[in-house]
Formats: C-alpha cells, structure tokens, sequence
C-alpha cells in the first residue's frame, strides 16, 4: 500500500477532507481524532491489517505517520 | 419507508418497556428514521417527573433520540438477541423544550455513517409538529457494535 492510499484511508476514517492529512501531522492537531475514531482505528487495523492495537500502542501516536507506520499487513 | 406500531417496534430495536416509549417507528434502513412518542397522561415517569408538574424527563428523551437512530443500523448489522449495540458517544446535547402529558414528540434520527462497526448520526426532536419552531433536542450520537468493543 502506498503513502498516498494510506493517508486516504485515514482520511476516509476520520472524515477529513481530502488532502487534509500529511505524515507529520500531529494528531493532536486532528479535531476528528477523538475516543470514537480511535475505537475506529482499532478495528479497521485488526479488519484490514490483522495488526491488534491496544491503549498503549494508541497512546504512543504523535503523528499520522505514526499509524501509517503500522499499516502494514500483519 | 417501513411503519412499525406499538408491540411491533420490538422486531427492530431490542429496548422493552418501560425504557421503550415510542409509539411508532418509521424506518429507511440505512438512512434515517421517525419515531414518535405519544405521552398519555399516566406515562410511569410523570408521577414522579414531576409531582404536580409532569414533563418528560430529559434521560429519556435523549434515550429516545438514541432509539430512533438506533433503529437505522440494527438490522444491517447481523447480531444475536444476545448482542446489543452502545451509546459510546454523546455530543452536541441541546435541550430546550420539553413535553407534557398528551404531546406528540415526533423524533428525526439520520445515520452518517456506519463502518468497522461504529455508527454515528443525529437526532432531532420535536413537539407535537416536526418544524423548527418546535424542536426541542437535539443532539450527535455514536454507538459501537459489541465486536467492536471487544477489540479495544
């Protein structure tokens, strides 16, 4: 998968508008980041990816790269 | 649109009485929804919401809302008796009106969307004529599918 697919499929689950993530962008800086697109996140990475994450792996991530980083099939 | 009256609403929504309180459901899966609440004079919690000043409580008018938004997804999501889907997200809450005894609250719920199983979509309620004017809650909901909570 590349950046760009990635980076639309991050975008498609936290409904931002096209274009509007980048691999630093700081999740804190992500209004949409919120505890229910983080329980999003968690079963797309299982449903897609097969990769578990669970609320340390969650609470690491700083950036949007940080989870392209794991979206990688398991 | 399905119209689903009284006992019937219990095909679609797991909810039972006394927490269940629509009198109606009016459903395009997937889409939106209408309930409506028709409060008779000895509904159960105006003997006690309040003494000598019965109104519907809040709670259950938010509860209400969840229900009717509730009712867009359930069916498309396959689950057991056993498995009931939770309010994991409440936001944007607006409360400015109430009902009382013989009101007709009419309820609009929409679904935005629903994927790895969470839903999210909104409620508006109204009193006794779905304008504007009457509305009286509104309010954003989530809700999470119980094998999606289970991979927390």
């Amino acid at each position: 998968m590349t950046e760009k697919e990635k980076l639309a499929m991050l975008e498609e689950l936290l409904e931002t508008e096209e274009g509007a993530l980048a691999a630093d962008t700081k999740l804190s800086d992500v209004e949409e980041y919120d505890s229910m697109t983080r329980l999003s996140l968690i079963v797309m990475m299982e449903d897609e990816f097969g990769v578990k994450l669970n609320g340390a792996i969650i609470k690491s991530f700083e950036t949007v790269g940080d989870i392209m980083a794991r979206m990688e099939k398991a | 649109m399905e119209h689903f009256i009284g006992e019937a609403i219990c095909q679609v929504l797991p909810h039972r009485y006394p927490i269940m309180v629509l009198s109606e459901l009016y459903l395009a899966e997937g889409k939106k929804a209408e309930g409506v609440i028709r409060l008779k004079e000895d509904e159960w919690f105006f003997s006690c919401h309040f003494p000598g000043s019965p109104m519907m409580p809040g709670f259950l008018l938010l509860e209400a809302m969840g229900q009717v938004l509730l009712a867009t997804f359930i069916r498309q999501a396959g689950l057991t008796e056993q498995q009931v889907p939770m309010i994991i997200s409440v936001k944007d809450v607006v409360m400015q009106g109430t009902a009382f005894p013989g009101d007709t609250i009419i309820i609009q719920a929409a679904l935005d969307r629903f994927k790895y199983g969470i839903a999210k979509g909104r409620a508006a309620a109204f009193r006794n004529e779905a304008e504007e004017g009457n509305r009286i809650s509104s309010v954003k909901l989530g809700f999470a599918l119980p094998d999606a909570l289970r991979k927390q």
